[in-house]
Formats: C-alpha cells, structure tokens, sequence
C-alpha cells in the first residue's frame, strides 16, 4: 500500500507532468484564465485519461502478442482519440447538466499531450516502476494493473492541480500592477517557473 | 503477418473512430451550450476555440 501511496504521490507531484516534463503546456496556458475552465478541463482529463490508459494497457498486450510494438504511438492516438468522442457523446445525451460543464473542453483533450504521455508510460509498469524506485508489492499482472491505474489517476491529477494553482494565480495577476510588457503569459510563465522550481527541487526527497 | 496485423489494427481504430465521430456528429448539443472558452495562447488558428482566428482573417483582409 505504501508504495501506491508513494507512487501517487510522485505522479502528482515530484514527477508533475507540467512542471518536470514538460507536457500539456498549451491548454495548461489556454484554459487557465479562470478557475471554472481549469476545474472543467481537469475533471475531463482525469476521466478521459484513466479511461484511454486502461485501453492502451490492454491493447498494448495485443501489440506485443501480434509483434507489432511500434505501432503503439499511432494505436495510442486513435484510441484517444476515439475515447473523447464517445465520451462527448455519452455526456451530451445522458447528462446534458454535465456537458455544460466539461463537455466544450473534452475537443482540447484529443491534442493533450498528457494522455498520450500516460498511455505511453503505462504499457512498460516495470520499466516505469523501476525508474522511480519502486516496484510492484502487490505482484503479478493485478499488480501491474493496480499500478498502472494509479499512476494514470496521479499524472492526471498532478496536471489537474498544476492548472488549477496557475488559474487561481492568473485570476489574481489580473488585477496587480504588472508592467505591459510582462502581463499576460509572460508574467504566467515565470509564475510556472517558480512553480517548477518548488514541485521538483521542493518536494523531491519527501516520497 | 505481422504488416497485416498491423494494417488491420490500424483499420479497426480507424473505423471505430470515425464511427464515434458521426455518431457524436448526429447527437444535439444540448440547450444553453456555448463554445465559450475564451483561448489566445497559440497561434493554432485550426483550433475552434482560437479567438485569434478573427484577427488573423482581418488582417489578411485588411493586406
């Protein structure tokens, strides 16, 4: 159990996929402007990214079954993209209250490169496992697939906590006294580089 | 074997994305659903929420 915990923990955090990586930094600077785009495109990536992760995990043992491994990245991409349209159309029929509110940021997700870092990640648990030092304390194919979510859940969240930190941060730069030249994404992007700075110099040695 | 293998994973996630596409193509959005993400950070003026667009299309016109 401690090492799910460590390797959420890490997931969010230490290896945030914004600030260490870097990935996602387009909608992580478009969709931030207010705390309601930033919680809307998080959910909808968290969701759709565990949900494209568990299918390119199980696709991903069929590529490997048929020997055909360097097919994953184009196979990744269809899958995700083919996930967000079934989810957009799911919600819009089944709960239009939710399309209201994440429906319009689920068309940013299919360019996210987030999603397809994580389906990328997960197919190689040992591999993955290994590089962070931890390994698989439950054992076995369920191990890996325990793993394997919960590293899906805390990348997501990680870009999820990420966004909605620098919304809160631009809602509030808004009104400071900032010269022209720095406003706007320029005075963001130093905002994230402190930000990168504490998450990866900050937290690295807690888990 | 294996290129057909391929070929026809690819052909599979194809289909199966494009079936996805006009099925969410077909379903109304529902009502009081705006497009209203206000996005200027990229020049990607292929992306339908690029309010750069405009502006770009103006200036050409204005050339």
């Amino acid at each position: 159990m401690l090492e799910v915990f460590k390797l959420l923990m890490i997931a969010m955090l230490t290896s945030n996929v914004v600030f260490s990586l870097p990935y996602g930094v387009c909608s992580y600077l478009g969709v931030s402007k207010s705390k309601k785009s930033a919680v809307g495109m998080g959910f909808a990536l968290t969701f759709v990214a565990v949900l494209a992760s568990i299918i390119c995990y199980l696709l991903n043992k069929l590529l490997v079954l048929w020997n055909i491994e360097y097919m994953s990245t184009l196979c990744f991409i269809l899958v995700v993209a083919s996930v967000v349209q079934f989810v957009e159309m799911f919600i819009k029929k089944f709960s239009p209250s939710l399309y209201k509110s994440l429906g319009i940021y689920l068309p940013l997700i299919t360019t996210n490169c987030v999603v397809l870092y994580i389906c990328k990640q997960v197919v190689d648990m040992d591999a993955l496992l290994g590089g962070l030092s931890l390994t698989n304390s439950i054992g076995g194919e369920f191990g890996d697939f325990i793993f394997m979510l919960v590293y899906s859940i805390g990348t997501a969240l990680g870009f999820f906590l990420a966004l909605y930190i620098f919304s809160v941060l631009r809602e509030r730069l808004q009104n400071a006294p900032i010269p022209k030249g720095f406003s706007g994404v320029a005075v963001g992007l130093l905002c994230t580089a402190i930000m990168a700075m504490i998450f990866m110099n900050g937290l690295v040695g807690i888990f | 074997m294996e290129i057909i293998a391929a070929i026809g994973i690819v052909a599979v996630l194809l289909t199966i994305f494009i079936i996805g596409y006009l099925l969410n193509k077909k379903v109304a959005k529902p009502e009081g659903c705006d497009d209203d993400i206000e996005c200027l950070e990229c020049k990607n003026t292929f992306c339908k929420f690029n309010k750069n667009k405009d502006d770009a299309a103006d200036n050409k016109e204005e050339k």
